[in-house]
């Protein structure tokens, strides 16, 4: 795992990771950046601040970004209220958007209430090669 | 003057168990929550380390010395992560039994083939030569549960192996109404009698020469005294053990 090797994923544009724990943040970025994922990485501390920098990139005319990987425990907005937020924002095009839930450890209802949004899959922390690899697909 | 009597001692038991259900699920969000949020920086170390490790090898500064730490700081991280997947089983365990899980009929046998097919001899520790002696071939128990006290019973006897002697371990049911008893006899290092009064208690462990979290047989009493059943220990150190694990026979 060092910097020079070559990139065996499918590239897309944008990640987006939302998570309230900056060490969490970090390493993600590394691993995406280490395995050359994406042109941009861009990060938020919670749900509130994921939606503002989505109409931000909105307004910018940018697109929307390919894979959201997305904690469920954060202060001011939840992972599920980021979610239950997005339905309302119509104008946001998220159609080739895929939400990816990141927790730590995934309460069984959490994965319940989870089903009642459009979400590509689970992420267990931590984020492996191999998972890089599925989501990547 | 009775039944006003009889009347508020069932609401004082009525509210004691109202407080005895909050104050489990307290404790279940808690254990939850703890292991939750004690995973989460855990797991930021783990990630850590292996960029550490790429580090350092590409400064030429792995050599035996930082080796050792980065060895030692994720074994560390190691052992931490099992206490916490040991905490939120216990908890997941705690919550199956609120919501009662469903009996199966199982065969005994069958459970028996399963674990021993992927049972993992630690490093350093012999085969051991199991005999079994069923007499009741078929219980009604949760076969997860089972399977789960099985396989901690016989994993406990080959890692309580003694050092001295080939590890041997019996393997037998009987029916002694109401119960179904499933003995797990070994000659291993057996455990005294002041440490038999502890050997159910949550994370206690007497031994070090193999991992563990010491949280296994307190698992199988719960589950088993959860059930309307209880287990018995009879050892002696040097020599060996006998547990006893009486099921509620349904059969």
């Amino acid at each position: 795992m060092t910097e020079t090797e070559p990139a065996k994923y499918r590239q897309v544009n944008t990640i987006l990771v939302v998570d309230d724990d900056e060490n969490w943040c970090f390493i993600s970025k590394r691993l995406l950046r280490q395995a050359n994922a994406c042109d941009k990485i861009i990060t938020a501390q919670n749900g509130l601040v994921a939606l503002s920098a989505l109409k931000d990139l909105a307004a910018q005319g940018g697109k929307m970004p390919a894979i959201i990987l997305l904690d469920i425990k954060m202060p001011v907005l939840d992972g599920f209220g980021f979610l239950k937020a997005l339905e309302s924002e119509t104008h946001l095009d998220l159609s080739e958007t895929k939400v990816y839930i990141c927790s730590s450890s995934l309460h069984p209802r959490d994965k319940q209430t989870a089903e009642d949004f459009a979400v590509a899959g689970f992420i267990t922390k931590p984020l492996t090669k191999e998972m890089l690899t599925d989501i990547l697909r | 003057m009775q039944d006003q009597l009889a009347e508020r001692q069932q609401s004082a038991l009525e509210n004691k168990n109202t407080e005895l259900k909050r104050i489990n699920l307290d404790l279940d969000n808690f254990i939850y929550t703890a292991s939750h949020d004690l995973r989460s920086p855990i797991t930021n170390i783990e990630g850590l380390m292996v960029f550490l490790k790429d580090e350092l090898t590409a400064a030429d500064a792995l050599n035996e010395d930082t080796e050792e730490l980065l060895k030692r700081v994720v074994d560390s991280v190691d052992r931490f992560k099992r206490t916490i997947a040991d905490l939120t089983e216990i908890s997941r365990m705690q919550k199956g039994f609120t919501e009662s899980a469903a009996d199966d009929i199982i065969n005994i046998q069958d459970v028996y083939d399963d674990i021993v097919a992927d049972l993992a001899i630690p490093a350093g520790l012999k085969t051991c030569s199991i005999h079994t002696n069923l007499e009741v071939h078929q219980l009604k128990f949760s076969r997860k549960n089972f399977r789960s006290i099985l396989f901690n019973m016989i994993s406990n006897a080959v890692k309580f192996q003694h050092p001295d002697r080939g590890c041997m371990i019996t393997l037998s049911t009987r029916l002694e109404e109401p119960y179904v008893v499933l003995s797990i006899k070994d000659n291993g290092m057996g455990v005294n009698e002041s440490q038999q009064e502890q050997l159910f208690t949550m994370f206690k462990r007497f031994h070090d020469h193999v991992e563990g979290t010491g949280v296994g047989l307190y698992m199988v009493k719960r589950i088993l005294e959860n059930a309307g059943g209880k287990i018995e220990v009879t050892s002696t150190e040097g020599k060996g053990s006998e547990f006893k694990l009486y099921f509620k026979s349904a059969m």
